[in-house]
């Protein structure tokens, strides 16, 4: 009997051990299947007299070949290759799109700026000034194309976001449902588990991962709990924590993920907690890359066309007028809270795009007034509610509280140069004959002057000259064009020392800016092309410059005003001087040596502000330009034949006394001369009136008069067009520190590093996905030929234990044939 | 290790996608011809030709300013090139009007024919190139030179001078106003200007006396301070002995210090009195410095002058033939032959020079004629040396624009060098990677088929 109950025994295990190699076989392909495997164990002996007799075989169970520790980190290899892989099918549009060399933005710049160039070679040429005006608007439209692509992955992107959430809530309903029939069918018998249910929870949690990344944990009962993000819950046994995507609390355009927790109330998680994943690498993409992009060549658009058009607003057209704007600058915009209780409108403005960043910006009300956070790398600035009403400016952006009023908790989110490439567009009125070619002023000198002096051509002056500025006391300062050379005069006093007010604004050339603090005489500050600086070497003061605010208009009134250059003869005050030469020698040559002593060792610089007083500064060297033309004049008198020593005398004294030349400008307007000034016929002079500045050469002559007024007729009058050509190379943004191409190339590299950094890093992803995968299904894979194997196993064990029944029933017929 | 059949399949996927997609890349690059097609393919490398890209650019750019500066500055040197034989021309006609053997109808002619040159010359000053004038400065579409009367030309353009940039740092000058040509133009010999003409001197010579332009001797004594520049000499005749005597003084012609010495206007220079003749012994006009046919009159004290103070003001000039005065026999001295020797003024416009030298032929002969023609000669001078600075310049300019051009092509070439380097294919890498690829895709099938066509199940017979 016990023989045949061992025999059943291997029967029934053989059945089982041959259907479990079956449904291996069958599941072989099924994703996320784990090959299931017989336990068996053989059966208590039968204790006897002769010793223990084995009862056969008992099957315990059938258990998936699983090592949780590999499922595990399989999940996690998956999820960041899911993040690196949606992150790559995101970004690699954009890169593709700022393209290389031969497209993008880089030819339409060079194009643009080479159809410039040929206005500046042929300004009076027709199709020359199309070509700029087609050139502007290729440029215009290469902007804006790039513009539409970046919106077009940004609606994209909003959409798989949406996917995404609706397929990890649906994940999450599924897993739940399955913890409950995994814990309803293995409840009492926990050794017994449901190992088809699990692989099947396994397989959807694995589907979770790609879409966002988790960490899971197994419960006593047999049921999973799923968080995700920073320890955020998921499913938790039964229950499913939904997720929505909704729009931005600040910009309705950009979806955020929330909790739903019922129909009316949702929480926000906040992007930066949520990671891995697809979801995780589209929130990545949108926050690191796509927002960056986006601004980047906003600021782009919006440098080109400001300084574009700040430097045509200096020229003068065809038609005599002053330049209008080349471009619309695109604008920078303010989003207001959806929470906002306020009624308060922030605005921005663009005061200089040298130091504006691709970043954006929130501000947020606070009871002591608002607090301004710069998104890139959270610096914070307090702004106080005074400030706000009045304009602030930081960063090269005004913003202000333009109406209403706010309350505190009110956010703004700041975005100064997202719609800078979607907004340029080409200035309404712009035409050939509107193109600001010329120079509005001329400089001429008078046909029947005396002397060789000289005028510069002159030209207007512009917010980017370089301008110094130099403390001559603690509450005065000069200012000096850099270009020129020329002393800047200030509109209030009307001089050239301007009151210093710490704070307060200073305008010059067109920008404002601030010094503050308590600055000691020596103070060098400069201003160059909008970027403001200190010079270390100077008084050693804590005073400190601000971003200047650049504004070209209103250009002076005056500028195209006439006004004429007069030089004269001072010959008034030369009798103090005189007295100055040493008279009463005896000879000639002790005449010679007493006057050239005088004059050599200096002591001329006594003769000649002697001759003057305190009219000639010292900077000019008349002392010495003097002093040099006494000592000639007795060299030469005591060469005569004849001479005497009163004659080397008296031909110096009237060198002492002949004077030297001033120079006025007299006319409508004001400026630098306000008064006759000397001339030095050396270094020259610089003149800055009416806004634009002139350079004097040469050794006038007493009565030679220049002057200067609006340019008429001027077709062939390049000069602006020399100046907006030269745009191209000058670096006027990033704190002058980067041209335009410069900057785009920056944000090429930008794109393109993190795009070759994403594929480097997928790829090795990759790599570790297919190891791990290797290794698990190693562990848990079907194998056809052991399946093959196991099947020639069991069916033979099935014959053996057949062969059984046979013996067994060959034993029981000899014993009844025994017995008939 | 325990393998599973999906793995295998897995495996054998994923190896021949892997290299058919390096294949599909390699063969985007084979193409194109370039390494990089997108930014990420090399990101520093991309940014960098960017920049290159840009460079080159301007380069290019530069080049084609520099050959539109070229074309117009070669039009201006051929134009100044012919301005400048013009001149040469009118001098001959003038050289050869004031030999003095011309007849009255020769001179007719002259004039005639150098009223011929007057008008190309007006029209090469109104040169235009492309309907714009080469000599109008900014005013691109004005006539520069109008002539309101005759001999009288008006400048209608500006002082501009068109730039062009050639270089990064270079903006070159490819236009020059006219007026710096045709009007801005010193007379005499560029110092001072010696003048018979009744219209500045006030009276008409009556002797033969032709004076030379003159020269400076000293700059610095002519330039000193306090020099008005305005002098005349006096000439007297006296006949009263045989051969006759000619005499001559130095006189201001307005207030001027020497040094340091003050005269007033009519002072001479030789006594420090008011200039005036004295009789001689047999009743003639003397005045102090006796005169001698094409002998230089030096500006500066000599011995038997009177003025007790030295000077010199560092000029001569030399007067040939014979001058003379008006009476010649007693004093005073009515109407001596006058030379008036003024600074020269930075206004002489060649065509009203050209234009009174026409009207002198037509209606002066004699030394009146010789002596305008003299000054005219003077003038022409200064005139041409205005014409060949202006070409010097010119021709300056453009061989300056050919060295920026070709540094500006040597650049084009470096900047495409690099720029090569950086994003151009090697296409012998490429090529030999190109067929390593295929190797290995191949490879990486046929081992697949073998690995899968290996089956335990094969091996069942039920």
């Amino acid at each position: 009997m016990s023989f045949e109950s061992v025999g059943l025994s291997a029967l029934r295990a053989a059945q089982i051990g041959l259907s479990t190699a079956g449904h291996n076989i069958a599941n072989a392909s099924t994703p996320g299947y784990h090959r299931q495997g017989l336990i068996q164990s053989n059966a208590f002996a039968l204790k006897t007299g002769a010793g223990f007799i084995g009862q056969g075989v008992n099957v315990d169970t059938v258990r998936r070949q699983i090592s949780s520790y590999i499922e595990t980190q399989l999940k996690q290899v998956q999820t960041t290759g899911a993040q690196l892989d949606s992150f790559l099918s995101q970004i690699e549009p954009i890169d593709n799109a700022v393209g290389g060399s031969n497209s993008g933005l880089a030819v339409s710049l060079e194009e643009f700026f080479k159809s410039v160039a040929d206005v500046s070679s042929n300004p009076a040429s027709v199709p020359s000034r199309q070509a700029l005006l087609s050139g502007g608007s290729a440029l215009v439209s290469k902007l804006q194309s790039l513009a539409t692509r970046f919106s077009e992955v940004r609606d994209g992107l909003d959409t798989q976001i949406s996917d995404s959430v609706q397929l990890i809530n649906s994940y999450g309903a599924q897993i739940a449902n399955l913890n409950n029939q995994i814990a309803l069918q293995s409840a009492g018998n926990p050794n017994q588990l449901p190992n088809d249910l699990m692989d099947q929870r396994e397989q959807l949690i694995s589907l979770l991962n790609k879409e966002v990344g988790t960490s899971v944990i197994t419960q006593s009962d047999g049921s999973v709990s799923v968080f995700f993000g920073s320890g955020q819950p998921l499913v938790i046994r039964d229950t499913v924590f939904t997720l929505a995507a909704v729009a931005g609390r600040e910009d309705a355009q950009h979806l955020e993920v929330d909790y739903q927790f019922n129909s009316t109330t949702n929480i926000p998680i906040g992007s930066n907690n949520i990671s891995g994943g697809r979801l995780g690498g589209l929130l990545a993409f949108r926050d690191q890359s796509l927002d960056v992009a986006e601004n980047s060549l906003g600021r782009i658009a919006m440098a080109v066309a400001t300084a574009f058009n700040d430097q045509h607003a200096l020229g003068q057209d065809l038609a005599g007028n002053a330049g209008g704007n080349f471009f619309t600058v695109g604008t920078g915009n303010v989003l207001p809270g959806t929470a906002n209780a306020g009624t308060g409108v922030v605005t921005t403005t663009l005061a200089n795009i040298q130091h504006v960043t691709t970043s954006d910006y929130r501000l947020v009300a606070t009871a002591a007034g608002y607090t301004l956070t710069r998104l890139s790398d959270s610096t914070q600035t307090a702004i106080t509610a005074a400030q706000l009403a009045a304009g602030f400016t930081v960063d090269g952006i005004t913003l202000q509280l333009a109406a209403g009023a706010t309350v505190v908790g009110d956010t703004f989110l700041v975005r100064p140069t997202r719609n800078g490439a979607s907004g340029i567009t080409m200035a309404s009125g712009i035409s050939t004959t509107t193109i600001a070619a010329a120079s509005p002023i001329t400089t001429l000198a008078t046909l029947g002057n005396f002397g060789n002096g000289k005028i510069s051509a002159g030209s207007v002056n512009s917010p980017n000259d370089k301008v110094t500025i130099t403390f001559t006391g603690a509450g005065t300062f000069t200012a000096t064009d850099n270009t020129t050379g020329a002393p800047l005069i200030d509109s209030v006093s009307g001089t050239t020392t301007f009151a210093y007010v710490s704070g307060s604004n200073i305008s010059i050339n067109g920008w404002t800016a601030q010094i503050s603090g308590a600055a000691v005489v020596g103070d060098v500050f400069q201003v160059d092309k909008g970027v403001t600086s200190k010079t270390a070497s100077g008084g050693g003061s804590t005073a400190a410059i601000n971003n200047a605010i650049i504004s070209v208009s209103p250009l002076n009134a005056n500028l195209r005003q006439n006004v004429t250059i007069t030089y004269s003869n001072i010959t008034s005050a030369g009798t103090a001087a005189a007295a100055v030469v040493p008279t009463g020698a005896a000879t000639v040559a002790a005449a010679l040596a007493a006057i050239t002593a005088v004059a050599v060792t200096g002591a001329g610089g006594t003769i000649a502000l002697a001759a003057t007083g305190a009219a000639i500064p010292a900077s000019l060297a008349q002392a010495n330009k003097t002093a040099a033309a006494v000592a000639d004049a007795a060299r030469a008198a005591a060469a005569i034949t004849g001479a005497t020593a009163a004659s080397v005398e008296a031909a110096a004294q009237a060198a002492a006394t002949a004077g030297f030349l001033e120079y006025n400008v007299t006319g409508t307007g004001s400026g630098i001369p306000s008064g006759p000034l000397a001339y030095d016929t050396i270094s020259g002079a610089a003149i800055s009136y009416n806004g634009w500045s002139a350079k004097l050469t040469g050794t006038p002559q007493n009565g030679d008069t220049f002057t200067v007024g609006p340019t008429t007729s001027g077709t062939a009058d390049n000069r602006n067009a020399l100046a907006l050509a030269q745009l191209e190379s000058l670096s006027t943004m990033s704190g002058g520190t980067s041209s335009f191409q410069g900057s785009y190339a920056q944000m090429v590299s930008l794109i393109g590093n993190k795009t070759s950094e994403i594929k480097v890093t997928g790829a090795a992803q990759k790599e570790l996905v297919q190891q791990t995968q290797a290794t698990q299904q190693s562990v848990s894979g079907v194998n056809l030929d052991e399946e093959a194997a196991d099947l020639l196993r069991f069916q033979q064990a099935y014959q053996a234990a057949g062969k059984m029944f046979e013996i067994s029933n060959t034993l029981f017929n000899s014993i009844l044939a025994a017995v008939q | 290790m325990r393998i599973s059949t999906s793995m295998i399949y897995t495996l054998g996927t994923t190896s021949v996608q892997g290299h058919v997609s390096e294949l599909y890349k390699l063969q985007n690059q084979l193409s194109s011809g370039k390494r990089i097609t997108t930014p990420s393919d090399d990101p520093l490398a991309a940014a960098r030709v960017l920049e290159i890209s840009q460079a080159k650019s301007t380069a290019e750019q530069y080049q084609v300013n520099g050959a539109a500066a070229t074309s117009a500055l070669q039009s201006q040197a051929a134009t100044l090139q012919s301005i400048s034989e013009v001149l040469n021309d009118i001098r001959t006609l003038a050289v050869q009007a004031g030999d003095g053997a011309l007849s009255k109808n020769d001179q007719l002619a002259v004039a005639t024919e150098i009223e011929g040159k007057y008008t190309y010359l007006l029209g090469l000053a109104n040169t235009s190139e492309n309907g714009k004038y080469l000599f109008s400065g900014f005013k691109g579409e004005t006539q520069p030179f109008s002539e309101t009367s005759p001999g009288v030309v008006a400048y209608n353009g500006d002082q501009g001078s068109r730039l062009i940039q050639v270089s990064s740092s270079r903006q070159v000058p490819v236009s020059s106003p006219g007026v710096d040509i045709f009007q801005r133009i010193k007379n005499g010999n560029g110092d001072f200007a010696v003048s018979a003409d009744p219209a500045v001197t006030g009276t008409v010579n009556q002797g033969t006396g032709v004076a030379t332009p003159g020269s400076v001797l000293n700059n610095t004594l002519w330039n000193a301070a306090g020099n008005t520049k305005d002098y005349k000499v006096l000439f007297a005749q006296d006949t009263t002995i045989a051969p006759p005597v000619t005499t001559y003084d130095i006189v201001t012609n307005s207030a001027t210090t020497i040094n340091g010495v003050a005269y007033a206007a009519g002072t001479s220079l030789l006594t420090n009195a008011a200039s005036a003749a004295t009789a001689s012994a047999t009743g003639g006009p003397r005045y102090t410095r006796v005169y001698t046919d094409n002998a230089a009159i030096s500006f500066k004290s000599l011995a038997g002058d009177t003025n007790p103070n030295a000077w010199d003001l560092g000029i001569q000039f030399n007067v040939s033939n014979s001058p003379t005065s008006t009476p010649t026999t007693s004093i005073p001295v009515t109407a001596p032959d006058v030379f008036t020797v003024k600074g020269s003024v930075n206004n002489q416009d060649i065509f009203a020079t050209i234009h009174n030298l026409i009207g002198a032929l037509r209606t002066t002969g004699g030394a009146q004629l010789a002596n305008h023609v003299m000054g005219t000669l003077a003038n022409l001078t200064q005139a041409e040396d205005a014409v060949l600075t202006a070409d010097a310049a010119v021709g300056v300019i453009m061989k300056e624009v050919d060295s920026h051009a070709s540094a500006n092509e040597d650049a084009v070439v470096q900047y495409k060098t690099t720029i090569s380097g950086l994003e151009d294919l090697d296409y012998a890498q490429a090529s030999t990677d190109l067929a390593l690829r295929q190797t290995n895709l191949e490879a990486a099938q046929k081992s697949f088929l073998t690995v899968q066509a290996l089956s335990l199940f094969n091996f069942i017979h039920p």
